[in-house]
């Protein structure tokens, strides 16, 4: 395969695989470090940086409709970013220290969690209702959106605030030791621990993992391990799939892209642990 | 706070714009550079190398050799990818790079942005939580500029 067609090869699977991702609700990054690692041969590492900046492109791109239709709570985006951030800079320091193979065996796990994780039914409800945390209080973790699909306003106040910070840590953890988003794991502490809506989780966390991404991607950058020629392609492909998958995904069956989302993730996910023990499919 | 929400997506929408516009500048001027399947500048005596070069893995010939064609393969710092731009002709990989770091600061100056307008609104205390997170991400930076 010659350089211009393996970059264009590179360039089309980010298309697919934005495309798939936002699809999915899983983002481009979790399923783009197996694809790399396995399909393509491309080194771990360099795998991960790639996908840290798409994480932050789609991100950032996400984030930017988001606020400006205020259905992100700023507030809340912002207090829980502390803890995501800290965990993500333990995260992405250890990735330099962790042997590849377990970080491919840990990656497999997470990304077979991430699976079943975004297969659960969604809150559209938040507990405006529900005992009031000393700390969601004190810091304002709290807002209303209208709702369209509802046909109401919504209230919501963040509840059990110090279990979700402890949530966030992991999340934050995940998304710097293995170079993905985590949305799945920060929209899980979200709308399971803190009990917000759905889309108000979603959209705040679009901006907490830019956020987040940016942090550990700046360790990736300084160790050598962002590739231009790899996360170039990559970032611009996974935005551009991104953008088309959420066109696609209006035509598709719920019932189609389910069975879609279970044969890829959890086909990446056995790999990539069949990987972290030694065995390789490809 | 409606204030800090709507300066927050403008800096991350023209940061991500501007950024993606670079890279693919960049990609454009690599890709059209001579593919030198035989040059040995990838990490050859006296050739500016990163200590983290590695091979890229199994399709990975493909990509050295094509990487093999840019003066620089990886890039680890502010002060390089400056010193690259500075170069003539420019290096297209240090474009590239250039719009890594662009959208790697792009979060990073929401969160200032936003540290800002809750200073002037008088809100003490998420002035303090974006301090906090500007803080760390200035931990993560300080990556990006030892070199």
């Amino acid at each position: 395969m010659g350089s211009i067609l393996f970059l264009l090869s590179l360039f089309a699977t980010s298309i697919a695989t934005g495309a798939l991702g936002s699809m999915l609700g899983l983002g481009g990054g979790t399923l783009l470090v197996p694809i790399l690692t396995i399909f393509f041969g491309v080194n771990l590492h360099y795998a991960m940086g790639a996908s840290l900046i798409s994480v932050i492109a789609t991100s950032s791109g996400a984030a930017a409709g988001f606020l400006w239709l205020g259905l992100s709570n700023l507030r809340v985006g912002l207090f829980l970013a502390v803890p995501t951030i800290i965990g993500a800079l333990v995260g992405a320091t250890l990735v330099g220290i962790v042997p590849p193979r377990v970080l491919e065996l840990i990656f497999g796990i997470a990304i077979g969690l991430a699976g079943l994780i975004t297969l659960r039914p969604a809150r559209l409800r938040g507990a405006a209702t529900a005992e009031a945390d000393p700390l969601a209080v004190s810091f304002a973790l709290e807002g209303s959106y209208y709702d369209q699909a509802l046909g109401q306003h919504v209230s919501y106040r963040a509840t059990a605030v110090k279990r979700g910070l402890g949530a966030m840590f992991g999340a934050g953890f995940l998304s710097g030791l293995l170079g993905i988003g985590a949305g799945a794991f920060t929209v899980l502490a979200m709308d399971s621990v803190l009990k917000l809506p759905m889309k108000v989780s979603t959209a705040t966390s679009n901006f907490m993992i830019g956020i987040t991404a940016a942090a550990s991607a700046g360790v990736f950058f300084g160790r050598g391990d962002v590739h231009p020629l790899i996360a170039g392609p990559v970032a611009v492909g996974v935005l551009l799939g991104a953008y088309l998958g959420t066109r696609l995904l209006v035509r598709l069956t719920n019932t189609a892209v389910r069975r879609l989302f279970l044969v890829v993730v959890f086909y990446l996910s056995l790999s990539m642990i069949l990987r972290g023990l030694g065995v390789h499919l490809w | 706070m409606r204030r800090a929400e709507i300066l927050a997506s403008r800096i991350l929408f023209w940061g991500g714009l501007l950024s993606i516009a670079l890279m693919v500048i960049g990609m454009w001027g690599a890709w059209g550079a001579p593919d030198s399947s035989t040059s040995p500048t990838w990490g050859a005596p006296g050739a500016p190398q990163a200590p983290h070069e590695r091979a890229v893995g199994g399709a990975a010939s493909t990509l050295e050799r094509t990487v093999a064609a840019q003066p620089r393969a990886v890039y680890t710092s502010v002060g390089q990818v400056v010193a690259a731009l500075a170069q003539r002709p420019v290096e297209p990989l240090a474009i590239v790079a250039s719009g890594i770091l662009l959208l790697l600061v792009t979060p990073f100056a929401s969160v200032v942005a936003v540290f800002v307008v809750f200073v002037v609104a008088g809100d003490r205390k998420y002035a303090g939580v974006a301090a906090v997170l500007i803080g760390a991400l200035l931990v993560s930076l300080l990556f990006v500029g030892r070199r």
